[in-house]
């Protein structure tokens, strides 16, 4: 399976004169249209004291803008027959909405009003607050393994920026005040610090012009400060063990510190994750599910942030196994990894997977209006989407041996091991 | 800025594909969904087979017998059939759900011919070896462990126990000590009984035409031999008297999960569309009214939607809400106001014409890869209903009144025979509830304590 079986994808990009990044992409299969509008700012750009603003910002542009009510963003698309939502991760946070075509201007109107401007209330500022706290118990609080998902940050990144969780505390989030959201939209979200996407049924010309009207006569205020994101060597392997009274099966989570997204590095271990992890054949699964039936939940790969990442390992596993047993397994398969590397044909299994998924994720609009937007928002960048398979395919055996032996070392792991039981116990 | 909307444009046309289907001697049928926009394939193997065909003895067997096909045939061992997936990378699932079942595939379309080879092996010859089962059947023991501390899925699971009784509907999921009935004797007998091209039929949809497909059929099904299995008798459906609640003690929980759910009428019923469009003005949407009320309104909670599900002989409608646990009573109150309003009053035009735009456009959506495409067409021939279901299916929306969406909710959204499942701790939720109505409390492994 070649590279060439992925078709390549058109697009255009520019600038708008106010800094707005624009890339169009026109597919007229389905008359459908894709906006997603890319800020760049998620919860690593927090300062102490106001973590989870990011994300309980995000919820407050549903609340209002200069002309659209509080939850008649949503309403208007709804009406629409689209579809729409928003999400917030540690380094950037998104919007979409994705709409009949004859509704595409709508969508424009909507996204630049609450860009524009934001018009909010300390009472929808409290309810959303309400919202989110709800959310998070709903997520991490209320399920089995979430407190221990929402610490591993914590542990594994001695940066304050990366360590604490997008979804905040809850104490952060009961300080945070209706002035906080709307200083906010001044610093971060303005045409300068966005990239807007545009993918379907669309003829560019006219659509540029539309954008245009639109956007362009938004001044860029947005004035953010670069978060530093350096990571220290980690020199010691960490580790703690955590009681999670709504567990049933033990769990363990391991974190190698790996460089950042698009580095050399990256795509090697994107690979080894694959060989490692991926399908029923993989290493990990294959002798610690199918061979010894240690494990029933598995996942290797990055974690994806836009820094320093984590190489992380998941695994649940059965009751009546000592969870010492599997991590001392999984210390022999990382060690016949920095010993002997992997195979040819787990290569050549890696690559055609790779192939498969690129061809995957080019099904709908959405699908390409968010990866052009992800590439160009993450790596300023938006050609990816049609050469960074070569760079997964360009990785060699050595190239994963020496990405492995770099990183893959106990002193630079985090490990916290769940237990089903009270933290009071 | 521009202080009003832009208005829209010429509305597009929705058309659902003409979708040619071929039936081979066998009783098997293709359906392929032709669209070269990507060099891609994807496959579904569809059998009238689901939970319902279970004994009542060993629920789970059909998805017992599905997951064991990848473990073992005549000719190839599990750990070939791994090998040969990986290699061709090749996106293998099977989904066994109420009254039938999906094995699919999805692959390069340089890779579909030797998919289909390994597909019609799985499904024709499986050998089910013992070694292969116990270890699967060690991993079912621990899924279904971990399983039972899903408020999610115990809220369902006790819903559709206290709603269908003894009926077959009631089997969402599979008790624990069933697994010790299994054995590949009754796997086996199970797949020769009840495993059939009879009945069956292969969705191709992606890189391919409708020739390519038949021939790729007939040389790989075409000989597979069986008629379709006889259909589930069902028993008559239990009648709700009044509005009941059962709590699932699960000590520890942060918040509450909610359902609230009332019967309603089988997938082939002429109301299903006022249906499906009522449901859409409670919950369907974050823009609907249950959202509104308990998200946007109250803050009780992240979001609270509604669903509803039809099967051949019946259906539900289904509010959910995970809310603040000192906030249950009033939530379980704002949901059942809810569900009353929606036969005391038409909906307003506004809002009926949102709903019927949210259901179109979802619609739409689903016409943009063939996969789905080809989905939508199988599950309406699986449900036997009409051909032309998908062409009317926007002109049928967009005529429904508001008197009609009311009538049904008054006819079929009875809040009297009403159940309400509750998932949380019950030390401080028993006494908001106890008197609400009939309580029944149960722990999380399904035993009633009180």
């Amino acid at each position: 399976m070649r590279r060439s079986s992925v078709p390549e994808i058109q697009f255009d990009d520019f600038q708008l004169s106010n800094g707005l990044k624009v890339i169009l992409h026109s597919c007229n299969r389905t008359p459908l249209v894709h906006l997603g509008l890319h800020y760049r700012v998620g919860s690593s750009f927090e300062s102490r004291g106001h973590s989870g603003l990011a994300h309980l910002f995000e919820h407050m542009m549903f609340q209002g803008s200069a002309n659209v009510g509080k939850n008649e963003h949503g309403r208007y698309i709804d009406e629409a027959g689209g579809r729409w939502n928003a999400s917030t991760n540690k380094d950037r946070t998104n919007y979409y909405e994705t709409v009949p075509s004859n509704f595409a201007k709508l969508a424009f109107w909507l996204e630049a009003d609450r860009m524009a401007s934001l018009k909010i209330t300390e009472q929808s500022f409290e309810n959303q607050r309400q919202t989110v706290i709800e959310e998070k118990k709903q997520s991490y609080d209320n399920r089995p393994y979430g407190p221990s998902h929402l610490r591993f940050d914590e542990l594994a990144y001695e940066n304050w920026a990366y360590a604490h969780p997008i979804i905040g505390s809850i104490d952060d989030l009961k300080n945070a005040a209706l002035q906080d959201a709307l200083d906010f939209h001044e610093v971060h979200y303005g045409p300068g610090n966005a990239t807007v996407v545009v993918s379907g049924d669309i003829r560019p010309a006219e659509i540029s012009a539309v954008l245009r009207e639109y956007f362009e006569p938004i001044p860029d205020k947005t004035n953010p400060r670069e978060p530093d994101l350096t990571e220290p060597m980690q020199a010691q392997a960490k580790s703690e063990v955590m009681g999670d009274p709504l567990a049933v099966l033990p769990a363990v989570a391991i974190g190698y510190h790996m460089p950042s997204l698009g580095s050399p590095e990256y795509y090697a271990l994107t690979m080894l994750a694959l060989i490692l992890a991926d399908g029923d054949s993989s290493r990990f699964y294959r002798k610690f599910v199918y061979q010894n039936n240690w494990i029933t939940g598995l996942f290797a790969g990055p974690n994806q942030y836009k820094g320093p990442q984590l190489f992380r390992v998941w695994f649940q596993i059965q009751s009546e196994v000592k969870p010492q047993t599997v991590v001392d397994a999984v210390d022999e398969e990382v060690a016949r990894i920095l010993d002997e590397g992997v195979t040819d044909l787990e290569l050549e299994k890696a690559r055609n997977q790779v192939t498969h998924r690129f061809v995957a994720r080019l099904s709908t609009v959405y699908q390409i209006g968010e990866l052009l937007a992800h590439y160009a928002s993450y790596f300023n960048d938006p050609g990816l989407v049609n050469s960074q398979i070569d760079e997964y395919h360009a990785i060699s055996k050595e190239d994963i041996l020496s990405a492995a032996r770099k990183f893959l070392l106990r002193e630079n792991r985090t490990l916290i091991l769940t237990e089903p039981r009270s933290s009071h116990d | 800025m521009i202080s009003v909307p832009p208005p829209p444009e010429r509305t597009p046309e929705v058309a659902f594909p003409e979708i040619p289907q071929v039936s081979l001697k066998n009783g098997l049928t293709v359906v392929c969904v032709e669209d070269h926009h990507l060099p891609r394939v994807s496959v579904r193997l569809a059998l009238p087979v689901g939970r319902v065909a279970d004994p009542v003895e060993s629920q789970g067997l059909t998805q017992m017998v599905i997951e064991m096909m990848k473990e073992g045939t005549e000719t190839r061992s599990s750990q070939e059939i791994a090998e040969f997936l990986d290699q061709l990378a090749i996106d293998f699932e099977c989904d066994v759900s109420m009254e039938h079942s999906v094995i699919a595939m999805t692959m390069l379309s340089t890779q579909l011919d030797p998919a289909l080879v390994l597909l019609a092996d799985l499904v024709r010859n499986p050998s089910f070896p013992e070694i292969e089962f116990e270890k699967v059947r060690a991993r079912w023991r621990g899924n279904l462990l971990a399983q039972r501390s899903d408020p999610a899925f115990l809220a369902n699971e006790r819903m559709f126990k206290e709603i269908y009784g003894s009926h077959p509907y009631s089997k969402t999921s599979v008790p624990i000590d069933h697994l010790e009935v299994f054995s590949c004797d009754l796997l086996r007998g199970f797949f020769q009984r009840q495993l059939k091209p009879g009945g069956a039929y292969i969705m191709m949809a992606g890189d391919l035409n409708l020739d390519q497909a038949t021939v790729l059929a007939e040389r790989y099904f075409g000989d597979w031999e069986g008629k379709e299995p006889p259909s589930v008798q069902f028993p008559s459906l239990p009648e709700t008297k009044e509005h009941r609640f059962a709590l699932v003690d699960r000590p520890h929980s942060a918040q509450t999960k909610i359902l609230m759910g009332v019967r309603t009428v089988p997938q082939s019923h002429p109301s299903v569309f006022a249906l499906k469009l009522a449901n859409q003005v409670l919950g369907g949407s974050a823009s609907a009214r249950l959202f509104l009320n308990l998200r946007e309104d109250k803050g009780y909670t992240y979001g609270a939607y509604s669903y509803q599900k039809n099967y051949r002989q019946d259906g539900v409608i289904i509010a959910t809400a995970n809310v603040r646990t000192d906030a249950t009573r009033f939530s379980i109150e704002e949901i059942f106001s809810e569900f009353d309003q929606m036969t005391s009053g038409p909906a307003e035009e506004s809002e009926l014409a949102r709903s019927k735009s949210e259901i179109i456009g979802s619609f739409l959506r689903q016409m943009e890869t063939p996969g789905s495409v080809g989905s939508l067409e199988v599950l309406r021939l699986l449900m036997e209903l009409p051909e032309d279901y998908y062409k009317s299916y926007v002109p049928v929306f967009r005529a429904l009144e508001p008197e009609a969406v009311r009538t049904v909710s008054e006819q079929y959204i009875d809040s009297g025979k009403m159940v309400t499942t509750l998932v949380g701790d019950r030390n401080v939720l028993e006494d908001q509830i106890r008197d609400m109505g009939k309580l029944s409390i149960y722990d999380t492994q399904g035993n009633q304590i009180e």
